[in-house]
C-alpha cells in the first residue's frame, strides 16, 4: 500500500524529467515532516534501450518506477540511473518491492546498509546474489531497512554484479536525517549529517557504458561457452552525469540562486575513478558514503571513486563571482580525467561534462544571486544610496524597511531638487515616471535583492 | 638466443647508460645547481604562447607535444612554472599559435575574467587558432599550489601538454601558507603526468584521435621520464622539458613536496626512506579549525595518491634516529654531532657509537647500484670494485621516489625508466645550493 | 680413448658439481643473534650477541623462482586453474643451510612469508638468493625493500640502484629496529616491474607496544586489559581490535608470466593484469582455509587465504594493502561499514591530536598504499557477508566470471 500518494506522484514528475536524452537536471527539494514512517517503493527491473550521441542503441537493464503500487499492471519507465529513491526527514524505514522482468535472477542492494534478513545465494561454490534473489522473469521479492542510516547511497543489482550492476542496474537513494538537537532544518529545507543543514539538494550520478558487454548480453551471448566469459575486457566508450554524455546542445543543470546552500550528492555507479571539478568555485565536502566527515575539507575537486557517494556543500556569494559568471550564470562541471570528455572518440566536447546555470528570473543577463532587483529588469543596476536593493524596486527613501508615508516627504524633495535616489526607473532623472513607480511600490518593503537574499 | 651475458648486460647496462652520460656530458648530478626553491617565473605579468613542440622522453622517443611557452621561447612541458605572492593582481597573455582555438583555467582562483576573447571555450574565454591573443586576469587569492591548464578541447589539449604549475607565495617566506606549520628548508615540484604517444601521433598527423581508448606508454615527473629526472634544469638536450626532478635535504629539515596531478591518470608517489605529512589539498591547508589552527589535520603516509586536478602539499623529514647503529660511524669515544645525531642517552633514539649487528656480505655476492657509496654511513664513501658506483660524490643517502604503479617505471616497452626521482639527504655541512 | 676422454671429464664434472655444492652452502650466511647453526632459529640464549640484542626476533627466507595456479578451475575443468610460472618469497626459516638451495629452488610462495613483529623488536631477516633454476640465464639478484619503514638507511632499503643486492648462492641479511606499528608491505625492488610483477611481493605488519602494558591500565577512560590489541598506541583504546587479517591486493599477466617461462621479451608496454587477487588468490579460493599446491612440482605455494571469520561483537581489524604494479583497486565492504584508523601505517591522527578516523564503505588504493580499516560487527547479524574491489571488472580470474578480488565476511554468533 502506497503511503502517500502524492509523494510518490511528485516523483514520478521528477522521473519523468530524468529521462531522455539531453535533458537539464533537476533541483529536488527534500520533505518534512510527514506523519508516516516508511518510504515505500515498487520497483520493476526490466529492459530497456538508450540512445548515445552519436546514434548508438544500447540494449540496457534499468528499474522502473510502478506509481499505482500494483506490479502486475506494469506501469512506469525504465531508466538508466534508475528512479531516484527518497527517505524524508521522520521516516526511519525503506521497503522497496522488486519485481524482476529480466532473464536471470536478479537482487537489489543499498551500498552501505543491508537489508533486514538479507541472505545470500551461492551457485557453483561462489556467490549470486550478495542478498535476496527474485526469479528471472517476473519472480518478485521484498527489502526492508529498519533504521536506514540517513545519507546519499547507490542502489543497485546485488546479483552478478560485475554484469547487472554494468548493464544499468543502479539508481541514487538519499535519506535525510531526523530532527535532532543538532540538526536544524532550514526552511524549506533538509538536514543530512549532523550540523550540515542545507536549502537544496541536487544528485550527480556518474556512470559509464562499454556497448560491448550490451550487445553480448542482448545477443544472448554473455555467459560461460559464450563468446564473451568474464567483464576482465572492460572499455567503456561513453561516459554520463545523470544518464546524460554531453553534447554541444546539453543543457545546463540549475541550482536556483547558488545562494542557498546546496547539498551536492555525487554518486559514481561506474567502475572507475572519476574526478569532478567545479570550475572556478570551491565547495565544503561533508560525507563520505553517507559518513559525516572529520574536519570537512574545502576542495574544489572530488575524488569519487567506483561505488563511492560524496555530499558536498555549495553556496555561493555575489563576491564571489567573477564577471563574466555574474552575467552568463553559468559554470562548469566535468571530469579532470578528461579522457573521458569524449563520446566514443568522436570529435568535439562529449562525455561527462555538464554546466551549472544560476537563477537570472529577469533574464536581464545579471545572476539573480547579484541582482538588486529580483524580477523586475534593472539592467543598469542603479543603487544610489548604496543599500544594496536597485533604485528599480527600492522606495525606501528612508531606508527604514518601509515604504510608507514617512517616504513620501523624501520622494517630493527628490522630485524637486531632482535627487537621483528618487530615480526608480533608471532614467537619471527624477520625473513623474518615478512618482508613478512609487505609487506601484508603496507599502512594500524594498527589494526583494539577491544581494540580501542570503541569511 | 639470449645468453647469461647478454642477460647482464641488459641488467647492468641501462644504469651504466646513465652513469656514462651523466659523466661524459659533465653534467655531474652532485654539487651541481639543483635547487632548493622551485624553479619558475615571478612577477605579475605573464606572456605564454600555445604552441608545438617536441618532447624527448627516457628511451629516446621522441614525442610531438602542445605546450605554453615563456616569452616566445619553446614550448614546455610542464609550462612555466608561474610564481606570485598572495594578493597579487595577476595577468597572463595567451597567445595561440596553435591550428585551433586555445585558452587557459586555472582551478582554485576564484575570480579569473579575461579580455580580447576570440571564442568561448568551455572552461574558459579563448585565443583564436593561428595568432589569436586573450589576456586573462585574477587575484592571486590564498597561499598555496595549483595548477592551470587548457580549458578548450580539453580532454585532446591536456593530453598534448597544456598543463602548468603556479604557486602563490604568502606574506611570510619559508612558508607554504599563512601558518607557521607550514614551514620548509627546501620546496621541490613533483608535477605528475603521462602521454599515449599513438594519441600524439594522430594529433600530428592531423586526425582525431579517440581519447576513449588512450593508453599512456611515458610517465613524467616535471615533463621528464626517468633518467632525465635526475638531471638538471635547463639542459640543453632538453629544450623543451626544461625542470628536472631531483631533490636534496640534510637530516631533519623540512621538504615542502608540491605534487600536482597534470595528467589524466592517478598514481600512488611513494617516498622512500621517510613518511611525508600532507599539509594541504587543492591549495587549502588541512586545518581542523580553519583559519586558525593551520595544518594540524594533514595525515602522515608513505605513499600519496596523485589525481589528476588535484594539488598537494606535503612536508617530508628524515631524522635517521632510532635505527640501531651510529649512521656517521662514529666510535663511542667520538663527538656527537647534535645536527645529524641524537646525543642524549637516555632516548631511545640514541645510537651514537653504536655498530650494526649484521655484516654486508662478501663483495663476490653483491650487486652494487650506481648510486651505492661503498659505504653505509652518511657522507662517507668505500671501497668499490673497478666500475662499480661512482654517481654518489658527497656520500648522501639516495632515496627514490617514484609512481608505485611499477609499470609505470618504463619508458614505453623498456625497464627502467618513467615516473622516478631521487631525494638525496646530504650529511650535516654538504652544501645545497 | 674415447670413453676414458667422457669419463674423465664426467668425473671432472662430477666433482665441479659437488664443491658447487659445498661453496653453496657454505655462501648460505644466516646472521641472527643466539643462532648456533644458521637456520635462523635462535637457540642459545646465553650468547653474548643474543644478550646484546635480547629482542631479537629472526627469519630466514629464499628469493627465487616457482609456479602457481590461478583460481579459473571453470576453464580448466580441472581441480586448479591456469598453471602460471612465477618469481617470489619462501620462509626457509629452521632449515639447515646446507639445505636452503635445494629446498628453496623453484619453491615460491605467492603471496611471500608474512612478517608479523612486535614494537621494539629486533628483526634480523636473511634473504638468500637460490636463483632462477627454470630461467637458468637470468642471473638475478634480489633485495628486499620493507616498503614504508620509517628512517630508512639506503643499506637497508632494499633499493637496488642505490645500494647492495644479493647474488644466486649468497645470502643479505638486513637488521630492522622496529619502532613504528601499523601496516606495511615488503617486495622485491631488483628490477621492480619484473619482479613484483613475477610476485616477489608480501604483507607485513608491527602490532603495537600497548598491547603489551600492564593489565588494567588507565587509557584516558579505557581500561587495558591483558590480552587486548590495538592497531596503534592510540592511548584510548580507540584501535582496539579481536582479530586482525592481512589483506593485499595484486594482480599476474598471464601473458607476461608465459613469455618470463619461455625466455621471450618481456611485454612491459602490453602489461594488462587479468587475473587480480587477495592475498595471492582469486575468488573463490579466496576462502578455501587450507594451503594450495601447484600443479608444476607439488610446492605449495599458496600459504595465505582472504576468509575473514569473527564472532558477532568481535572488532575486525583489517590490514588492506595493494602491491598491484598496473591498477589501483577500490575494496568495498557494501554490507559492514569500516572505520579507518590507519593510513601508511601511522594512526590518523593530526599534529595536535584530533582524531582524523573516519567510516566509509571502500577504501581506494593505488600500489604501495596501505590502510587499517576496523569493522564493527556490534550490530552486525550472523551470517556471510562480502569484501569485494568494486572496479566490478575485476570481479573475474581472467576470462571466468564471479572470481578476482572478492572475499567473504563470516559473522559467527
Amino acid at each position: 500500500m502506497i503511503i502517500r500518494a502524492t509523494e510518490v506522484e511528485t516523483v514520478s514528475n521528477k522521473i519523468r524529467k530524468f529521462v531522455g536524452l539531453a535533458v537539464a537536471g533537476v533541483l529536488t527539494l527534500s520533505f518534512l515532516g510527514l506523519e508516516a514512517n516508511a518510504a515505500e517503493y515498487f520497483l520493476r527491473a526490466d529492459t530497456t534501450t538508450v540512445t548515445m550521441p552519436d546514434g548508438e542503441v544500447i540494449h540496457m537493464w534499468g528499474y522502473a518506477e510502478d506509481a499505482d503500487g500494483d506490479l502486475s499492471t506494469e506501469d512506469g519507465v525504465v531508466t538508466v540511473p534508475g528512479p531516484e529513491l527518497r527517505v524524508p526527514t521522520g521516516d526511519s524505514t525503506l521497503i522497496v518491492h522488486l519485481k524482476n522482468n529480466l532473464p536471470v535472477p536478479s537482487s537489489l542492494m543499498v551500498l552501505g546498509q543491508t537489508s533486514d534478513g538479507s541472505t545470500p545465494t551461492f551457485d557453483g561454490g561462489r556467490v549470486l546474489s550478495l542478498t535476496d534473489e527474485a526469479a528471472s522473469g517476473g519472480g518478485t521479492v521484498t527489502y526492508t531497512w529498519t533504521d536506514i542510516r540517513p545519507g546519499t547511497f547507490l542502489y543497485a543489482s546485488g546479483t552478478n554484479p560485475a554484469v547487472q550492476v554494468q548493464m544499468g542496474l543502479y539508481g541514487a537513494l538519499a535519506a535525510d536525517m531526523e530532527d535532532g538537537p543538532l540538526c536544524a532544518p532550514a526552511p524549506g529545507g533538509g538536514t543530512c549529517y549532523p550540523g550540515i543543514v542545507y536549502d537544496e539538494d541536487l544528485i550527480l550520478l556518474f556512470s559509464e557504458i562499454d556497448p560491448a558487454l550490451h550487445a553480448a548480453v542482448e545477443a544472448d551471448d554473455y555467459g560461460p561457452g559464450k563468446t564473451m566469459t568474464s567483464t576482465i575486457g572492460y572499455a567503456p566508450k561513453y561516459f554520463l552525469i545523470n544518464g546524460v554524455a554531453k553534447t554541444a546542445g546539453s543543457a545546463p543543470i540549475e541550482i536556483g540562486t547558488g545562494g542557498d546552500r546546496l547539498l551536492i550528492r555525487f554518486l559514481n555507479a561506474g567502475l572507475q575513478t572519476h574526478m569532478p571539478v567545479i570550475q572556478g568555485f570551491y565547495m565544503n565536502i561533508v560525507a563520505d558514503d553517507g559518513f559525516p566527515v572529520p574536519y570537512p575539507p574545502e576542495q574544489y575537486s572530488i575524488m569519487l571513486t567506483a561505488g563511492k557517494t560524496h555530499d558536498a556543500i555549495f553556496q555561493l556569494a555575489c563576491s564571489d563571482l567573477p564577471e563574466p559568471i555574474k552575467s552568463t550564470g553559468t559554470f562548469a562541471l566535468y571530469d579532470r580525467r578528461v579522457q573521458n570528455l569524449s563520446n566514443a572518440g568522436a570529435a568535439g566536447d562529449g562525455g561527462m561534462m555538464t554546466a551549472f546555470t544560476l537563477m537570472d528570473a529577469d533574464g536581464e543577463n545579471i545572476a539573480d544571486i547579484c541582482d538588486n532587483c529580483l524580477g523586475v529588469p534593472n539592467a543598469a543596476q542603479v543603487d544610489t544610496d548604496g543599500d544594496l536593493y536597485g533604485n528599480v524596486c527600492d522606495a525606501d527613501l528612508n531606508n527604514d524597511h518601509y515604504v510608507n508615508f514617512a517616504d513620501v516627504p523624501v520622494m517630493v524633495r527628490a522630485f524637486i531638487w531632482q535627487d537621483l535616489d528618487g530615480d526608480l526607473n533608471e532614467d537619471n532623472s527624477v520625473n513623474f515616471g518615478d512618482i508613478a513607480r512609487f505609487l506601484e511600490l508603496y507599502n512594500d518593503s524594498p527589494g526583494p535583492s539577491g544581494l540580501h537574499s542570503q541569511q | 638466443m639470449k645468453t647469461a651475458t647478454d642477460t647482464a648486460l641488459r641488467h647492468v647496462s641501462a644504469l651504466r647508460r646513465m652513469g656514462i652520460s651523466i659523466l661524459l656530458l659533465g653534467w655531474i648530478v652532485i654539487g651541481g645547481t639543483a635547487q632548493a626553491v622551485i624553479n619558475g617565473t615571478t612577477g605579475v605579468n605573464f606572456d605564454l604562447t600555445a604552441k608545438v613542440g617536441y618532447a624527448s622522453m627516457g628511451d629516446g622517443a621522441t614525442v610531438y607535444i602542445w605546450g605554453y611557452a615563456l616569452n616566445g621561447g619553446a614550448a614546455q612541458i610542464p609550462g612555466p612554472t608561474l610564481i606570485v605572492n598572495e594578493g597579487d593582481t595577476v595577468t597572463v597573455t595567451l597567445n595561440n599559435d596553435l591550428g585551433e582555438a586555445a585558452s587557459i583555467t586555472f582551478p582554485g582562483q576564484l575570480d579569473v575574467t579575461s579580455t580580447g576573447a576570440d571564442s568561448q571555450g568551455y572552461l574558459a574565454a579563448e585565443a583564436g587558432a593561428g595568432g589569436g591573443q586573450v589576456e586573462y586576469t585574477f587575484t592571486a587569492g590564498e597561499a598555496g599550489t595549483y595548477q592551470y591548464h587548457s580549458g578548450s578541447n580539453v580532454a585532446q589539449q591536456v593530453e598534448m601538454g597544456l598543463s602548468g604549475a603556479l604557486v602563490v607565495r604568502p606574506a611570510a617566506s619559508g612558508q607554504a601558507y599563512d601558518h607557521p606549520s607550514t614551514a620548509f628548508h627546501q620546496e621541490y615540484l613533483f608535477f605528475l603526468s603521462e602521454f599515449d604517444p599513438h594519441i600524439h601521433t594522430a594529433v600530428e598527423a592531423g586526425q582525431t584521435p579517440d581519447m576513449t581508448s588512450r593508453r599512456a606508454q611515458y610517465w613524467m615527473i616535471n615533463g621528464r621520464s626517468g633518467p632525465d629526472t635526475f638531471f638538471d634544469d635547463g639542459i640543453p638536450w632538453l629544450p623543451h622539458q626544461p625542470y628536472g626532478a631531483m631533490a636534496r635535504t640534510h637530516p631533519g629539515e623540512q621538504v615542502l613536496m608540491r605534487v600536482i596531478g597534470g595528467g589524466l591518470d592517478l598514481h600512488p608517489f611513494h617516498t622512500h626512506g621517510q613518511n611525508f605529512r600532507v599539509i594541504a589539498r587543492d591549495g587549502r591547508m588541512r586545518e581542523t579549525i580553519p583559519g586558525f589552527s593551520g595544518a594540524d589535520a594533514g595525515i602522515s603516509d608513505f605513499t600519496l595518491t596523485v589525481a589528476p586536478g588535484q594539488t598537494y602539499d606535503a612536508i617530508w623529514s628524515w631524522e635517521g634516529r632510532g635505527i640501531g647503529w651510529d649512521i656517521f660511524g662514529h666510535a663511542p669515544g667520538d663527538p656527537c654531532d647534535p645536527a645529524g645525531e641524537e646525543c642524549n642517552p637516555a632516548s631511545p633514539d640514541y645510537d651514537h657509537g653504536k655498530v650494526s649487528p649484521v655484516t654486508m656480505p662478501e663483495q663476490q655476492f653483491l650487486t652494487f647500484g650506481g648510486f651505492w657509496s661503498g659505504s653505509p654511513f652518511l657522507g662517507q664513501e668505500g671501497p668499490l670494485p673497478v666500475g662499480e658506483g661512482g654517481l654518489n660524490l658527497d656520500g648522501g643517502y639516495f632515496y627514490m621516489w617514484h609512481s608505485h604503479n611499477e609499470e609505470e617505471l618504463c619508458n614505453y616497452d623498456v625497464f627502467p625508466g618513467g615516473l622516478m626521482t631521487m631525494m638525496i639527504v646530504e650529511a650535516p655541512g654538504v652544501p645545497i645550493p | 680413448m674415447k670413453r676414458i676422454h667422457v669419463a674423465a671429464i664426467r668425473m671432472v664434472l662430477a666433482s665441479l658439481s659437488l664443491m658447487i655444492a659445498a661453496g653453496a652452502g657454505a655462501d648460505v650466511y644466516v646472521q641472527c643473534p643466539g643462532d648456533t647453526n644458521g637456520d635462523g632459529v635462535i637457540d642459545d640464549f646465553s650468547d653474548p650477541e643474543y644478550l646484546a640484542h635480547p629482542n631479537a626476533v629472526c627469519m630466514s627466507i629464499t628469493g627465487g623462482d616457482g609456479f602457481i595456479n590461478m583460481a579459473d578451475t571453470t576453464v580448466t575443468g580441472e581441480a586448479r586453474g591456469r598453471q602460471l610460472y612465477m618469481f617470489g618469497f619462501a620462509d626457509v626459516t629452521g632449515v639447515d643451510p646446507l639445505d636452503v638451495i635445494d629446498v628453496g629452488t623453484t619453491a615460491a610462495w605467492y603471496p611471500g612469508p608474512v612478517i608479523a613483529l612486535d614494537e621494539g623488536d629486533e628483526f634480523f631477516l636473511s634473504l638468500t638468493n637460490v636463483g632462477m633454476a627454470r630461467r637458468p640465464d637470468l642471473d638475478d639478484p634480489h633485495t628486499v625493500h620493507w616498503h614504508g619503514r620509517a628512517n630508512a638507511t639506503p643499506w637497508d632499503d632494499g633499493l637496488p640502484e642505490v645500494s647492495i643486492s644479493v647474488h644466486m648462492g649468497g645470502t643479505l641479511t638486513y637488521y630492522y629496529q622496529v619502532n613504528e606499528p601499523g601496516t606495511f608491505m615488503y617486495h622485491c625492488h631488483v628490477e621492480a616491474t619484473e619482479h613484483m610483477q613475477m610476485g616477489m611481493l608480501a604483507n607485513l605488519y608491527v602490532r603495537a607496544a600497548q598491547d603489551n602494558l600492564p593489565d588494567g591500565t588507565n587509557l584516558n577512560g579505557f581500561i587495558h586489559q591483558t590480552g587486548n590489541h590495538y592497531a596503534y598506541n592510540d592511548g584510548d583504546g580507540s584501535t582496539y581490535y579481536d582479530v586482525d587479517f592481512p589483506l593485499q591486493m595484486s594482480g599476474f599477466d598471464p601473458i607476461f608470466h608465459d613469455a618470463s617461462e619461455s625466455t621471450q621479451p618481456l611485454p612491459f608496454a602490453l602489461m594488462n593484469d587479468t587475473y587480480p587477487m587477495l592475498n595471492g588468490r582469486g575468488y573463490p579460493e579466496t576462502i578455501i582455509d587450507a594451503p594450495l599446491a601447484n600443479t608444476e612440482n607439488g610446492v605449495v605455494s599458496q600459504r595465505e587465504d582472504a576468509l575473514i571469520e569473527a564472532n558477532v561483537g568481535d572488532k575486525i581489524l583489517l590490514r588492506i594493502s595493494n602491491l598491484s604494479i598496473t591498477n589501483y583497486y577500490t575494496l568495498m565492504s557494501p554490507q559492514i561499514p569500516m572505520r579507518i584508523v590507519g593510513t601508511g601505517a601511522r594512526e590518523l591522527r593530526g599534529t595536535g591530536g584530533a582524531d582524523l578516523s573516519y567510516h566509509t564503505n571502500s577504501v581506494n588504493l593505488g600500489g604501495g598504499e596501505a590502510f587499517d580499516a576496523i569493522l564493527d560487527t556490534d550490530d552486525v547479524a550472523p551470517g556471510t557477508y562480502f569484501l569485494y574491489t568494486s572496479n566490478l571488472n575485476y570481479l573475474s580470474n581472467n576470462t571466468e566470471e564471479r572470481g578476482g578480488i572478492m572475499t567473504e565476511i563470516v559473522i559467527n554468533p
